[in-house]
């Protein structure tokens, strides 16, 4: 009995061993498959072409940027957090309510690799303390956005919001261009102005004096933009992956629809 | 042999784990990257507005002032009398009459700035009056927050009056201690 089982279990191992082998196999011919279809149009040029990156772009000047560095230690480079709105006044002047502003916001693909990207713009207001104010409505921070230009409003109804827009690039953005842009102008709504908590109106002595109070005053408008990149290869894995949105892409590489 | 099912078990177990490395190293080999950005500007809406008056020679001399922190604002002026004593109004190009009796200041005061002066006059002031007897000089300004076209251009939105700095200003004796001498006075106007 005790022969009989001593002569088994090495088969049963080496039986385990020859099924492990084969799944490392499969999966390392995987692997390779997908590497090799990563970089089967542009291995041979450059070896910098794994290097993904993406910069926003306020009013042609960047803003925030984030790029792989392949060539230096495999580390990211660029400033990861930007500052939107910072040279949209003038010095010396005061933000002018009713007033549009230049406001024009592309993506520059920053890396070597093209890529697909989405922006999510999200508006509000906060207090003077920075505290969100969501009884304030985003509605009168009116960034106008023109999706003529190959952006695609996120359809899903959960995307969109009074305080957030989601948009995606619908083309591939080849590496080292930039997008068409996704905004263009920047206005507060006068409206904003007529937004009265309360009047009242006093005597001072011989005068009379009218105080108002208004639901803005004080207020700051805020203007967020999240930039997300994902590679072009395998597109529609990759984005389900990145973004965890359904595409279909055309064989020009065009994102169809989305869900 | 429980020493070789031992060692089978774990061989087992460190080829599994090389199997699951090796999906797992598949599934994240998504290139991906990321920015953000964010930015705005805090909206002073209120506004705080006082004059300062000046007397003398019959002549009163209204300046009007924006505070600190106060909205750009647009000014208008006027004052009272009774008609035994007209008034007359002389100012630079800044200041324009209205069809109302209103003077308009053509610019919006910014915070901290200050109109040019507007001056009245008081005619038909008897050189000596009678003890007792006196008069009034009401001067009415009002404010509002200035509004922009979108090209940039200010103007002003009267129906939306937000400061209104009515007052009396002027009470003068004849024979008082002040009359036709310097009187200066500050009052501040409504507050937003």
């Amino acid at each position: 009995m005790k022969k009989t089982n001593t002569q088994k279990s090495p088969a049963l191992i080496i039986g385990l061993f020859l099924i492990a082998i084969l799944l490392l196999l499969v999966g390392t011919v995987g692997y390779a498959r997908a590497a090799l279809t990563i970089r089967s149009e542009e291995y041979s040029s450059r070896v910098e072409m794994k290097d993904i990156g993406v910069t926003l772009v306020e009013n042609g000047t960047a803003v925030a940027s984030r790029d792989y560095a392949s060539a230096q230690d495999g580390s990211w480079t660029g400033n990861v957090e930007g500052t939107l709105c910072a040279g949209l006044v003038p010095e010396g002047e005061d933000f002018e309510i009713g007033r549009k502003y230049d406001e024009v916001l592309t993506v520059r693909n920053s890396g070597t690799i093209n890529e697909y990207v989405r922006v999510q713009i999200f508006r509000y207001w906060e207090d003077k303390n920075g505290k969100k104010q969501p009884e304030l409505d985003p509605g009168l921070i009116d960034l106008h956005f023109t999706t003529a230009g190959g952006w695609l409003e996120d359809p899903d109804n959960n995307s969109t919001t009074s305080e957030r827009n989601v948009f995606y690039y619908t083309s591939i953005l080849p590496a080292g261009e930039e997008t068409a842009p996704l905004t263009d102008t920047l206005k507060i709504n006068e409206m904003i102005a007529t937004k009265v908590t309360e009047t009242t109106v006093s005597k001072e002595g011989k005068y009379t004096v009218i105080h108002t109070t208004y639901d803005y005053d004080g207020t700051r408008f805020v203007i967020e933009a999240k930039v997300d990149a994902v590679q072009t290869h395998n597109a529609a894995d990759a984005i389900l992956s990145a973004w965890g949105r359904h595409v279909t892409v055309d064989g020009s590489g065009n994102i169809t629809s989305l869900r | 042999m429980r020493k070789n099912i031992r060692k089978s078990h774990l061989l087992i177990a460190l080829l599994a784990l090389l199997v699951l490395t090796v999906s797992i190293g598949s599934a994240y080999a998504y290139f991906t990257t990321y920015v953000e950005a964010k930015g705005g500007y805090t909206l002073n809406l209120g506004t705080v507005t006082r004059t300062s008056e000046e007397f003398k020679n019959w002549k009163k001399s209204v300046t009007i002032t924006n505070d600190k922190d106060s909205a750009p604002v647009f000014i208008r002026a006027r004052a009272y009398s009774g008609s035994k004593y007209p008034l007359t109004y002389s100012a630079d190009e800044k200041w324009t009459p209205g069809a109302d009796g209103f003077y308009y200041y053509s610019d919006p005061v910014p915070a901290e700035g200050s109109t040019t002066p507007l001056v009245v006059t008081i005619n038909n002031v008897p050189e000596k009056a009678e003890p007792g007897e006196e008069f009034n000089v009401v001067v009415i300004y009002e404010s509002t927050p200035a509004k922009y076209e979108e090209s940039g251009k200010a103007y002003a939105d009267w129906s939306s009056i937000q400061d209104n700095g009515k007052m009396d200003s002027v009470t003068s004796e004849f024979g008082g201690t002040d009359s036709g001498e310097a009187d200066t006075e500050d009052t501040e106007g409504g507050d937003a």
